[in-house]
């Protein structure tokens, strides 16, 4: 009887302790849904062994707290946990201030402006505080380290204050010395991530570079970094993907023959080209187009890709150059079905952007010629008539419109309307309407050379647009700024610009084009004082 | 015998005179004691001056003790009237009621753009706000700006009616006790770039370059400011001069050709806080900064309604940069002497000068746009800045004490309670890195 | 030897600033005089004078934009005008003036002598053209500082296209003009208001600009064709007698004789001033009882024709009238028929005018009836009142 009773009395206590050890980790604060989640978690950071476990579990933790915007709730748990295991100070600060600092943004953006302002103070204090101690308490071996003085920056960036720079500069330093030892980078690539979107390009890039040359340097093959590279890219992750693909071509250069490179170089330059939807760097493309240049020649380029070689460059703005390969290729590919496109840009750019007219009237001569009609060969006639008119020799212009007319037919309704406006100045003696002789002005005569579009910027939403597909176009003056005063600029708009009538106060519409051709799209800007500056862009609707 | 006799005689003659040089020479400092003494007692201290520090920094002394300009810009035109309404003969003496309750807030400053037309009735309110509530006046003159078509800086007629308007302006005021100091101008530079009221010169029309233009534009405009201080400075050595400046635009240029006034006046609307505003006036225009111009509208032009609690989150931001670079704080520029926030009250009128029907409403439509001020950036055509919601206190068509019932909003208590405690929550010293 | 150089010092010391004075006086002598005085060139010009301040009438009616990039007559910017016509004041006209200081209704001493102009010119347009200005205007403020000279002109129909306009001022007294220009309109005369440009105006001196002689008027000349008429001239602006009993509509579409529309009146007969008899006078310039030498030189007239008709037939008009204004400047005669009891239908009537001396007529219509001889009121249309 009495072996008996000691028996249970020996299983109870056993499982009473058991209960009561089991407890320490329910005695935490938790919330309804995820108590049992948070109970392992507990469980884990407690018992973890290594550091790797440690920081995941606190990784969970934190993303079950923040999901819940439980910021306060979650400082309290982390002080809780501190005052059991004290070894787990340097992660807690971190976490605090983390907390804290995600608390700020959260009370901002739900304007709970009570809490803001009540303990708005006292939260900022904590980040500083907490950000501190955790970069004290966390070696600069370890993440935690960065990752604090990651925390410390954002929040004297935020307020813009005398620390901002000094809290810069640490975290860069402890950068470098985080890398002379670490294997893990991912904090590198997450600090370089942070550090563009708030506008640090130069800082961002220096660590990019670092992050490749680990992957480099950890003996990556050339196919997985290109495949890293693609990943990257398709992240949308530019900076990244073009640092990875610079080392590849670096590589590869060397290792792989020509013509098995060549294809792979053009995929490259076909990835970051210029289309209207997906990721782009026009500037990264024509690098790698010149690339395929060095290792091939220029006449590697077939029709596509030379073409698309150039309209990359129109797009770029960068006119010139773009001006140049349109030449060359309506040399090399005399039948492209591009070839009508290309020598009307080149009219455009030479006559209105580089004030050439001579040239440009050569090639929209040329147009004018053809036979087969197309967008362009009735836009070249409009052009040379225009010219004409605004040279004042109104028998030419007339001579040019009526062909134009006649070539035209019922078709190019948008061409043929403009005409017609042009005719009707030109029988009834008028001068050509105000805002096209404005533009025509300021592009041709060289006193406004000045007048160099640096100072407007003009975009299209769309470049390559269907027939009917609605199209933003958008201009951004960059004018100095004039705080509360407001400066009036009114807007000149001219040329193709579909079927939208946009009024002076306009600096954007949205239109839509009714029939094929390549667009143009003139601007001038007028402020108080005159003429700020013109622009023009290209739109081909197909 | 006679040689010793004759060199003992010469002896005591060189005696006697060495006694009599040093008689002279006592004499002569006794009576230059006196006169340097005399003098210092003749020179006192002007009543408000600005003091720089060993360690740069700069602190504005009034009646010789250090004064922090906690202030608004204050135009109280009633509800129904525009700025040609002459409140300072108002017999409803507004300033009397707000002064009241600017001085429950902890304001010490007003700022006025220009004074009214009649000088008696403003040395009244300048008088009333000081003796009665301790608040003392920042005076200013627009210096033309506005008059059509454009202001002549680069005519000398232009120039010389302006300094007549001016110098008449400090002889009728500068012996009220309650005056702080002057400010020439507001955003006048802005009229330099050729954007806002652009004004020219046949000399500046030949130039073909338009950054030539502007940088004659800037020298004439900055040279005559200089002239209008030094002008000041003849008439009253009592009160600093301030340059009123939009943004640090130009003052590269005013760091050559402004010399002479004490301070400049900023006009900042960045939002949130002022940037590197106070390092880089440091580094341009080495000059102590009141910013005579700041603050948020307390409408949301996106939601469509009254948010006081944005408007007070940007002023209690904006404050805390204020006070640390005031001097002293070594984590801080140390050239900030404070600021006067625009502005007290709302100005019903703002919105629409021309159509006098639109003074009696207070309009919610928006003429201009700061993405610094993101909460409503959103709005239709991003046009947030709602004009006649500046005031940190709105005022109402009910009357009270005989003028539109005065309402503080939330940035009233916010900053009050800020003021209380102000260096509470200055940034402690970062570690820097091993 | 010192004291012979000493005193050469001394002299040439002396008289140099005496020689400079001398040359900067006959400098200044020589200034020439101005050829032009600008109002509006370009936003911001230099040469810009006046601010257009002085909005009249319906103010809430006019949105000005002074430096509109659309189609400028030339430089970068014009002014655009835009009139609603909404009456938003109830006044049914709207005008502004430009003034010197602004908003100086003759209150402040701010007038430019412009002695040695001959005329003012400007550029107009309208946005479609059509738009009517009833009239522009040099001078004319009165007050504590009152401009030297009135000078009228319009009214004027706008093209779509620039049209250069001079207002002759040679002869006129200039010395003294701080409403140095100045536009008025009507809803009458723009029922769905008017959008409009002006550039390029200033004050010039030509020389070979001679002072208008003031010729006598063509015929016929219209005091009422149509509502919209740019012929019409005087303004129904001389309410006489019981005001208060007369409702005038100018835009009346009830049966017009000719056109769109005809002037309609009701006369309520209830002695609103207690004077028991009412009329109005049609006057050249508004409101102009013998004050303002406007007076219109009607020699070529033989008669005033108009069409009457009443609204039940019956109603009984003593008198209507030509001329008879008497003041500073008073017309040179008078000539009047009645009583006259209107047909329901059109009927027209005639005063004769001939062995009148119709030089100088401020008054160019007028009626006048009386409660006793319309007991209920009188209701009655008018429509082609002319002069010929």
């Amino acid at each position: 009887m009495k072996n008996q009773k000691s028996k249970i009395l020996t299983i109870f206590l056993f499982l009473l302790f058991i209960t009561i050890y089991e407890l320490r980790f329910t005695n935490y604060e938790s919330f309804a849904q995820d108590s049992n989640k948070l109970v392992a978690l507990t469980k884990q950071i407690m018992e973890a062994k290594t550091k790797e476990e440690l920081n995941l579990a606190f990784q969970d933790l934190t993303g079950l707290y923040f999901n819940e915007n439980k910021y306060s709730e979650f400082v309290e748990f982390l002080n809780s946990l501190v005052k059991q295991k004290k070894e787990l100070e340097p992660q807690v600060n971190y976490y605090i201030a983390l907390s804290r600092y995600q608390q700020l943004k959260y009370l901002e953006e739900k304007q709970n402006w009570d809490e803001y302002f009540s303990n708005g103070n006292t939260y900022r204090q904590e980040i500083t505080e907490q950000a501190q101690k955790a970069i004290g308490s966390n070696p600069f071996t370890d993440k935690l380290h960065i990752y604090a003085r990651l925390i410390l920056w954002q929040f004297h960036r935020d307020q813009q204050d005398v620390f901002e720079n000094q809290a810069l500069s640490d975290l860069m330093n402890s950068i470098s010395e985080y890398v002379k030892t670490a294997q893990d980078y991912q904090p590198v690539k997450e600090v370089a991530e942070k550090l563009l979107v708030y506008g640090e390009k130069v800082k961002s890039k220096e660590l990019y570079k670092i992050y490749v040359n680990k992957i480099i340097t950890s003996g990556i093959t050339d196919d997985k970094l290109k495949e890293s590279a693609l990943g990257f890219y398709k992240e949308g992750n530019l900076e990244l993907a073009e640092a990875l693909y610079d080392v590849y071509v670096d590589r590869t250069v060397k290792s792989i023959a020509k013509e098995k490179l060549i294809p792979i170089l053009m995929d490259i330059a076909k990835q970051f080209s210029y289309k209207d939807q997906g990721p782009k760097d026009t500037f990264y493309a024509e690098k790698i187009f010149k690339k395929i240049e060095e290792v091939g020649t220029k006449d590697i380029f077939d029709e596509r890709l030379l073409y698309l070689r150039a309209f990359n460059l129109e797009k770029t703005k960068d006119y010139p150059a773009a001006k140049d390969l349109y030449s060359y290729f309506v040399g090399r590919y005399l039948n492209s079905a591009y070839i009508d496109e290309a020598n009307y840009k080149i009219g455009i750019i030479s006559t209105y952007i580089l004030r050439n007219i001579n040239t440009g009237k050569s090639y929209f001569e040329k147009l004018a010629q053809k036979e087969n009609l197309s967008a362009q060969v009735i836009s070249s006639l409009y052009q040379l008539g225009l010219l004409s008119q605004w040279g004042e020799d109104n028998v030419k212009a007339g001579e040019y419109y009526n062909k134009l007319l006649e070539k035209a037919g019922d078709g190019f309704p948008e061409t043929v309307t403009l005409a017609k406006e042009r005719i009707k100045e030109i029988e009834q003696v008028k001068p050509i309407e105000y805002n096209l002789k404005t533009f025509l002005d300021a592009s041709l005569k060289e006193e406004y050379a000045n007048f160099d579009m640096t100072k407007i910027d003009l975009k299209s939403s769309i470049y390559r647009a269907k027939k009917d597909q609605a199209i933003d176009i958008n201009s951004l003056p960059y004018i100095e700024q004039s705080g509360c005063l407001q400066v009036e600029l009114q807007y000149l708009w001219s040329g193709h610009i579909g079927t939208a009538k946009p009024s002076l106060d306009e600096s954007a519409f949205n239109t839509t084009y009714i029939h094929p051709g390549t667009k143009e799209i003139n601007l001038i800007v007028i402020s108080a004082s005159g003429v700020v500056d013109r622009n023009i862009d290209l739109v081909d609707v197909y | 015998m006679n040689k010793i006799k004759r060199y003992r005689l010469q002896a005591t003659g060189y005696r006697l005179q060495a006694k009599k040089v040093k008689s002279l020479l006592l004499v002569a400092c006794g009576l230059w004691l006196v006169a340097f003494l005399l003098g210092m007692a003749q020179r006192p201290k002007p009543a408000v001056y600005i003091q720089k520090l060993k360690n740069g920094h700069y602190r504005l002394i009034v009646d010789r003790k250090p004064y922090i300009v906690k202030g608004v810009c204050y135009n109280p035109i009633p509800i129904g009237q525009n700025h040609e309404y002459d409140w300072w003969s108002d017999p409803n003496k507004p300033w009397i009621v707000d002064g009241k309750l600017m001085q429950a807030m902890g304001i010490n400053t007003v700022r006025f753009y220009q004074p009214g037309q009649n000088p008696e009735s403003v040395k009244k309110v300048i008088r009333d706000l000081y003796e009665l509530y301790g608040i003392r006046t920042i005076i200013g003159h627009w210096l033309g700006f506005w008059e059509y078509p454009c202001p002549f800086y680069g005519d000398k007629d232009f120039q010389d009616r302006i300094k007549k308007e001016v110098s008449d302006m400090i002889n009728t005021y500068k012996d009220e006790p309650g005056i702080l100091f002057w400010v020439l101008g507001n955003e006048n530079n802005y009229s330099c770039l050729g954007m806002v009221n652009p004004w020219s010169n046949e000399e500046i029309d030949k130039e073909p370059d338009p950054i030539k233009r502007k940088n004659m534009r800037y020298n004439i405009y900055y040279s005559f400011i200089n002239e209008l201080a030094k002008q000041i400075h003849s008439i009253d050595s009592n009160h600093p001069v301030a340059l009123g400046n939009g943004e640090l635009i130009g003052l590269e240029i005013a760091a050559k050709s402004c010399p002479e006034v004490d301070l400049v006046a900023c006009i900042i609307y960045r939002g949130k806080t002022f940037g590197n505003l106070f390092r880089s006036l440091k580094a341009t225009f080495d000059k102590p900064i009141v910013l005579t111009e700041f603050g948020a509208d307390s409408y949301d032009a996106y939601k469509d309604t009254e948010d006081q609690n944005m408007q007070a989150f940007f002023l209690e931001s904006q404050w805390r940069q204020i006070y640390e670079n005031l001097a002293n704080n070594k984590e801080g520029i140390g050239n900030c002497l404070g600021a006067t926030i625009f502005e007290w009250t709302d100005e019903w009128w703002k919105h629409n000068e021309n159509d006098p029907e639109s003074w009696k409403v207070h309009d919610t439509d928006s003429n201009w746009s700061n993405g610094s001020y993101y909460f409503d950036i959103k709005a239709k055509g991003n046009k947030n800045m709602n004009e006649e919601w500046f005031g940190i206190v709105a005022i109402s068509k009910e009357q009270e004490f005989g003028i539109d019932k005065r309402i503080p909003r939330k940035a009233y208590y916010v900053l009050r309670e800020f003021w209380k405690n102000p260096t509470k929550n200055l940034k402690p010293k970062t570690k820097k890195a091993k | 030897m010192k004291k012979l150089l000493m005193l050469l010092t001394a002299a040439v010391v002396a008289i140099t600033p005496y020689v400079f004075a001398q040359e900067q006086a006959t400098k200044v002598a020589e200034k020439p005089q101005p050829k032009e005085f600008g109002i509006y060139k370009d936003k911001n010009a230099r040469e810009n004078h006046y601010i257009p301040s002085g909005w009249m009438g319906d103010y809430g009616d006019i949105k000005l934009n002074d430096q509109s990039a659309d189609n400028p007559h030339s430089g970068t910017t014009n002014m655009q005008f835009v009139y609603s016509g909404k009456k938003s004041q109830g006044q049914g006209w709207a005008g502004v003036y430009w003034q010197n200081p602004a908003n100086n209704w003759g209150s402040k001493k701010g007038g430019f002598d412009l002695t040695g102009m001959t005329k003012l010119t400007f550029w107009a347009r309208g946005a479609k053209g059509g738009e009517v200005i009833q009239k522009f205007k040099v001078g004319g403020i009165k007050g504590t500082y009152p401009d030297s000279a009135d000078v009228e002109f319009g009214p004027i129909e706008l093209t779509d296209a620039w049209k250069e306009y001079t207002i002759n001022l040679a002869g006129k007294d200039l010395s003294y003009i701080s409403g140095g220009f100045c536009w008025v309109t009507t809803t009458d005369l723009n029922p769905e208001g008017a959008t409009f440009y002006l550039d390029d105006i200033k004050f010039a001196a030509d020389l070979t600009l001679k002072p208008a002689v003031k010729k006598s008027e063509e015929m016929p000349f219209y005091v009422f064709a149509d509502s919209r008429s740019i012929n019409n001239h005087y303004i129904p602006s001389g309410w006489m007698g019981d005001y208060g009993d007369i409702k005038y509509d100018g835009t009346s579409k009830e049966d017009p004789y000719l056109g769109d529309t005809c002037v309609k009146i009701v006369y309520t007969g209830q002695g609103a001033q207690g004077a028991r008899w009412a009329g109005i006078y049609w006057q050249n310039t508004a409101n102009n009882w013998g004050t303002v030498d406007a007076g219109f030189d009607l020699s070529k007239a033989t008669k005033l024709t108009f069409w009457a008709r009443g609204a039940k037939g019956g109603e009984r008009i003593e008198e209507f009238k030509v001329g008879g204004i008497m003041g500073e400047y008073s017309d040179s005669d008078s000539a009047s028929i009645g009583p006259v009891i209107l047909n329901k239908e059109w009927t027209q009537y005639s005063i004769d005018l001939k062995g009148k001396d119709m030089s100088y007529v401020i008054g160019g219509f007028c009626w006048a009836t009386n409660v006793d001889v319309n007991p209920e009121g009188a209701t009655f249309y008018l429509d082609e009142i002319k002069f010929e």
